[in-house]
């Protein structure tokens, strides 16, 4: 009997441990990409952020999102089901050279992520129509 | 007892994280495979002697779509994710994201006082509060001296 709370006392003391804001885990977003005519769409999923926790990145071709969720572990509580890990959000993509860098939009609702990066000039001027004279 | 019913998902519950961790390593060896292999939305769910809390990711599930239900010591979640309009101008290049509509069940260690039960939105994390039912709280049973 009298090692029974001793042991459950040490399991919380591993959750709170596990949660600890230097001990989380780093999540790979689950991301949509999306071309239409004139543009790219990232769709990504950063469920506990909101716009200002996201950081996005553009490093010569490489688009980094890093998303920082402050989501805590409720206090005073036991883990009975665990199906996500609370953490940061971070992925990179690589961009082609036909995307224009300078008009690139993102936006945050209800926890999802989305980029909008427009195709640069040359794409479009392709679609030149000539007009009978 | 208390203890062994809660050492058994403890022990559940650090093979789910073991197995999520070695997923998103593999997830980042080969970009693009999706570490999520569970149910879908996933939730996780707290609990004290009081009450329960339960987590659930719904990012860009809106607030209209989405119905909670309460009977006795089961909670169900039903929803739905709208897709982004489909047209033959669109091209997927990558689609990790599940749409459509979906169902959750999960039991709960006690039954629930169903009419105090909250529930809020934010972020695309939906929190649902639920107090234990009077009925089923453990008495305190003084004893006197006679």
């Amino acid at each position: 009997m009298t090692t029974q709370p001793k042991d459950s006392d040490q399991l919380e003391v591993i959750d709170k441990n596990k949660f600890s804001k230097q001990d989380r885990s780093l999540l790979s977003p689950l991301a949509d990409i999306i071309e239409t005519e004139e543009k790219y769409l990232i769709v990504a999923d950063i469920p506990g952020c909101s716009e200002k926790d996201v950081n996005i990145t553009l490093e010569k071709n490489v688009l980094t999102i890093h998303g920082t969720n402050s989501t805590e572990f409720p206090e005073n509580k036991t883990l009975i089901l665990s199906e996500f890990s609370l953490g940061d959000y971070h992925r990179s993509f690589v961009i082609s050279d036909k995307i224009d860098q300078e008009k690139i939009v993102a936006n945050v609702k209800n926890g999802v992520l989305h980029l909008t990066l427009p195709k640069s000039g040359p794409a479009k001027s392709q679609n030149i129509k000539i007009k009978a004279g | 007892m208390i203890y062994r019913r809660s050492s058994f998902p403890t022990f559940l519950r650090d093979m789910r994280r073991f197995q999520d961790e070695m997923n998103q390593l593999l997830d980042t060896s080969w970009p693009g495979t999706s570490y999520r292999t569970g149910a879908i939305p996933a939730m996780n769910v707290y609990t004290s002697s009081e009450d329960a809390l339960v987590t659930v990711e719904v990012p860009g599930v809106d607030i209209k779509d989405l119905d909670i239900n309460v009977v006795g010591n089961n909670l169900t979640i039903n929803g739905m994710r709208e897709q982004e309009p489909e047209s033959d101008a669109i091209t997927y290049h990558r689609q990790e994201r599940t749409m459509g509509s979906f169902s959750r069940a999960v039991e709960l260690p006690f039954p629930v006082e169903a009419e105090k039960v909250e529930a809020s939105l934010a972020n695309g994390i939906l929190k649902i509060f639920l107090p234990r039912a009077e009925a089923d709280k453990p008495r305190q049973i003084q004893v006197k001296n006679s």
